[in-house]
């Protein structure tokens, strides 16, 4: 018995598979960190020199925290301009490891500098998936590495299925301990935790036309247990072979809805990160029978 | 098998770490692993666990050498989305460390301004900073963000 589960372990967690859900992921969360920084580059000198308004996450007063001390303008810009550079490089797959070990560690470095005032969720997770891509196979296709390597884009070698179990099981803490706690906060067992929530600092326009219709606190209340029903299968569904698709499109009416009504977009990355759930032998099969119609 | 064991322990350490956020989610028991690997974990899988139903900002006003006071605006030294904006300069991150500790970086942050507003060449002596609080409504942000309906204290003053 002890055998068999250790056997069921191991492979689960670290056997050899193809690398196509770990590229696609990859391809989609890089562009996705392009945008999500592309929109900062208007602002680069208020958003991480000491031209803006900086409470570095470590006080850069010793030896080993003055590399926090927000650095002059001009040197923001061509840091940020190695960080763009590098995050191109990840997504195309070139020294992907390289690429994405450096976007992590210059992603981490604006975190402590500038992102740990806003204190976001998705900031971490984030740099948590870049830190596990960086030990990943990721680039062993659709990437340039492998074109350079064997002359083609879809060539591929095998990778452990580590990082890819690691990133999906991440996702998958994360929407559990956001769903199962609200099960126990005070906060979440009514519903005008929403109906308050859409005329809020994050309220969009079309929250607050929402509330403006007047609906009676029902309305919200079974709102607010749909939502806590969603998220606490959620976790579970995305494992589950035959509903992980249907799980997949809630998932995703979710995440717009969250962006719409209250212009939390960030988590829209999440979206195109359910790949990871999906078998990497699954993935390759799909992805076979997609490129056979090309 | 050296790579094997490391792998298992890899993997092993990354579960624990994980259950301990988890634990510390639902219990707010501390489980004895390093608290910024269990901070940063909890981070990732905790957000939005309560909301209040009031709306809040933090407003700066600059003393000029004559005496009188006027409103800095602040979000060109912050270039942010809306709410984004409104967190960072509320110090959110901060909340949790107490009351002093909040002030404290208040008044970092109000000299800083001082320091970017002189630098713009306007002669400020002092630079205060409030906090404002009113009640949400259906009509808007800024709907009940009038003086009969605001809550104003003053959090700190630098010169």
């Amino acid at each position: 018995m002890p055998e068999t589960f250790f056997h069921h372990w191991d492979r689960w967690w670290t056997r050899t598979v193809p690398p196509h859900a770990l590229a696609l992921f990859r391809i989609a969360f890089g562009l996705f960190l392009l945008l999500y920084f592309g929109m900062q580059i208007p602002h680069i000198a208020m958003l991480y020199s000491r031209e803006g308004l900086l409470i570095p996450a470590f006080t850069p007063d010793r030896l080993h925290t003055v590399i926090f001390t927000p650095p002059p303008a001009w040197a923001a810009h061509i840091l940020f301009a190695v960080f763009t550079l590098f995050l191109i490089s990840f997504t195309v797959g070139l020294c992907t490891r390289v690429s994405a070990g450096v976007s992590f560690i210059l992603y981490f470095y604006y975190w402590i500098l500038s992102l740990f005032q806003f204190g976001a969720s998705f900031d971490r997770l984030f740099i948590f998936s870049l830190l596990v891509m960086a030990f990943s196979g990721c680039g062993e296709t659709l990437s340039v590495d492998v074109k350079l390597r064997h002359g083609k884009w879809t060539a591929w070698e095998p990778v452990s299925i580590l990082p890819q179990r690691i990133l999906s099981l991440q996702i998958a803490v994360t929407y559990f301990g956001v769903g199962w706690q609200k099960l126990l906060l005070p906060a979440w067992q009514s519903g005008t935790i929403l109906s308050y929530g859409f005329i809020g600092l994050w309220g969009t326009a079309p929250a607050y036309s929402l509330v403006r219709l007047n609906l009676p606190l029902w309305f919200y209340d079974a709102l607010n247990w749909l939502i806590k029903a969603f998220e606490i299968s959620l976790p579970f569904g995305l494992w589950s072979r035959r509903y992980q698709k249907w799980f997949f499109l809630g998932g995703a009416i979710f995440h717009i809805l969250i962006a719409v009504l209250l212009a939390i977009w960030w988590f829209l990355a999440l979206i195109p990160a359910y790949i990871l759930f999906v078998e990497p032998e699954e993935v390759l099969r799909r992805f076979e029978k997609i490129k056979g119609h090309f | 098998m050296l790579r094997r064991f490391l792998t298992h322990g890899l993997i092993l350490g990354y579960l624990a770490i994980t259950a301990s956020a988890l634990l510390f989610t639902f219990t707010k028991v501390v489980f004895p692993f390093p608290s910024i690997f269990i901070r940063w974990s909890y981070g990732m899988i905790a957000p939005y666990q309560r909301d209040v139903p009031w709306n809040f900002d933090v407003s700066y006003e600059g003393q000029l050498p004559d005496g009188e006071w006027q409103p800095i605006n602040i979000h060109p030294y912050m270039p942010y989305q809306f709410a984004e904006q409104k967190v960072r300069e509320f110090l959110l991150p901060y909340l949790h460390q107490g009351e002093l500790t909040r002030r404290q970086k208040f008044t970092e942050l109000a000299l800083q301004i001082l320091d970017h507003e002189r630098a713009r060449g306007i002669p400020y002596t002092a630079v205060r900073v409030f906090y404002e609080q009113w009640d949400r409504s259906p009509g808007g942000h800024e709907f009940l963000h009038l003086p009969a309906f605001t809550h104003r204290a003053l959090l700190t003053q630098v010169q």
